[in-house]
């Protein structure tokens, strides 16, 4: 009874460790895959996710050195390779080369400067937090627009009342950034954006010269020389 | 709306064009030697005090249209009055409508001024209700709203309400 009851506790006990070796992966996966969509300098290559892999199984193999393996079949050892051999979903972000932006501009408007105040702290955490280079901020003049109206109801044409309206003006610049960054900064930028606040982003890519303007290639004449 | 509601009572006109500021504007001068000025003869959304201090005004109510911006926000949020932007007759009708729709839709359950924000293609509204016993009409009086609000004004329209257990609650001052 208690021998089969160990052999119960040891199948499970494989289990759960394959279990969690695959929720380890799991989460290994996601979080480079997540790296990935913010800065994608290094690209994910199954190497890389692999590596990460063994890392963390080899650290569950030194626990379990001490539970002796009765049934091969749920060895750690094949469980190992197993989880090696899982499909790592990055085809889909190889085949499209990602953008490059050489300058990114994000103009902001709006009436109140106390909320542009705020915005520009978020806006220089934000790009902090996400690593974005070349941080620059402009404050242009505010713009008005002013109206006379008389002030008295009747008569008094010589005494007005003036409203006017103010719009203030802020522009970040961001230069050198890739464009799963550009796209993930922006919409957080975006999605935080403040009620009574407009703005308008102006993106400069980078684009390979055309080959009716590449220079002729002169193989033929430096060879010679 | 405490105050709209006495101006009824002793019969004098009220004026039934509903609260609308327009967004972004403010009067000029704001140094210490004119700022006075600013409140001479602005007779609109000013409650002249009774003798038995028996008006009710909000806190909205109470302060004068010259202190918006300064003790006092915009009943509506858009962006629609900043340089170089479009649509400002087009908000502002929609805001008017807004307003009237649901002044008509929730009548005497509504306890507060509408305030419209609008974010990206979407219309958020908060408002505060007194709410009856019976939960059942409040939820499709709300659902009613967004669906027919979104259908109308083409995009996703969110109300927000927050309910005020005694009419009391919303009073900040008697004249």
């Amino acid at each position: 009874m208690a021998a089969s009851c160990g052999r119960i506790f040891r199948v499970l006990n494989n289990i759960s460790i394959s279990q969690t070796s695959f929720n380890l992966s799991g989460r290994i996966r996601s979080s480079y895959s997540k790296r990935c969509t913010l800065q994608q300098i290094n690209r994910t290559s199954p190497s890389l996710l692999v590596e990460g892999q063994r890392r963390c199984m080899t650290t569950l193999q030194a626990d379990d050195k001490n539970i002796p393996h009765e049934h091969p079949q749920k060895d750690i050892q094949g469980g190992d390779q197993e989880v090696l051999k899982l499909e790592i979903d990055t085809t889909e972000d190889e085949d499209i080369p990602d953008v490059l932006y050489s300058h990114l501009c994000i103009e902001v408007k709006g009436h109140d400067i106390a909320v542009l105040d705020s915005y520009e702290k978020f806006v220089q955490l934000a790009s902090k937090c996400l690593g974005l280079t070349g941080y620059s901020v402009k404050r242009p003049k505010y713009d008005v627009l002013r109206r006379s109206l008389l002030r008295s109801v009747h008569i008094f044409k010589k005494h007005y009342v003036q409203y006017e309206q103010r719009t203030y003006y802020r522009v970040f610049n961001f230069t050198r950034t890739t464009g799963s960054t550009a796209d993930t900064f922006l919409e957080y930028i975006q999605r935080n954006l403040p009620e009574g606040v407009a703005m308008k982003v102006t993106k400069h890519r980078l684009e390979a010269l055309p080959d009716h303007l590449k220079p002729p290639k002169q193989k033929e004449s430096i060879s010679d020389s | 709306m405490a105050a709209l509601m006495t101006l009824r009572k002793l019969g004098s006109f009220p004026l039934t064009i509903p609260y609308v500021a327009l967004r972004g504007i403010s009067t000029t001068c704001t140094n210490a030697a004119t700022v006075n000025k600013n409140r001479l003869h602005v007779r609109v959304g000013r409650f002249k005090p009774s003798k038995d201090k028996s008006i009710a005004l909000t806190y909205d109510e109470s302060k004068p249209p010259y202190k918006i911006g300064l003790e006092k926000a915009w009943n509506s949020w858009n962006t629609s009055n900043l340089k170089g932007e479009t649509r400002m007759s087009e908000t502002l009708t929609d805001d008017v409508f807004i307003q009237n729709f649901l002044k008509g839709t929730w009548g005497l359950m509504q306890a507060s001024d509408v305030v419209i924000k609008r974010r990206h293609n979407m219309i958020h509204i908060f408002m505060h209700i007194l709410p009856k016993r019976d939960l059942q009409p409040i939820y499709f009086l709300l659902g009613y709203s967004e669906e027919l609000l979104s259908s109308l004004l083409k995009c996703p329209v969110k109300l927000e309400l927050q309910s005020v257990q005694k009419p009391r609650d919303l009073i900040f001052k008697y004249i």
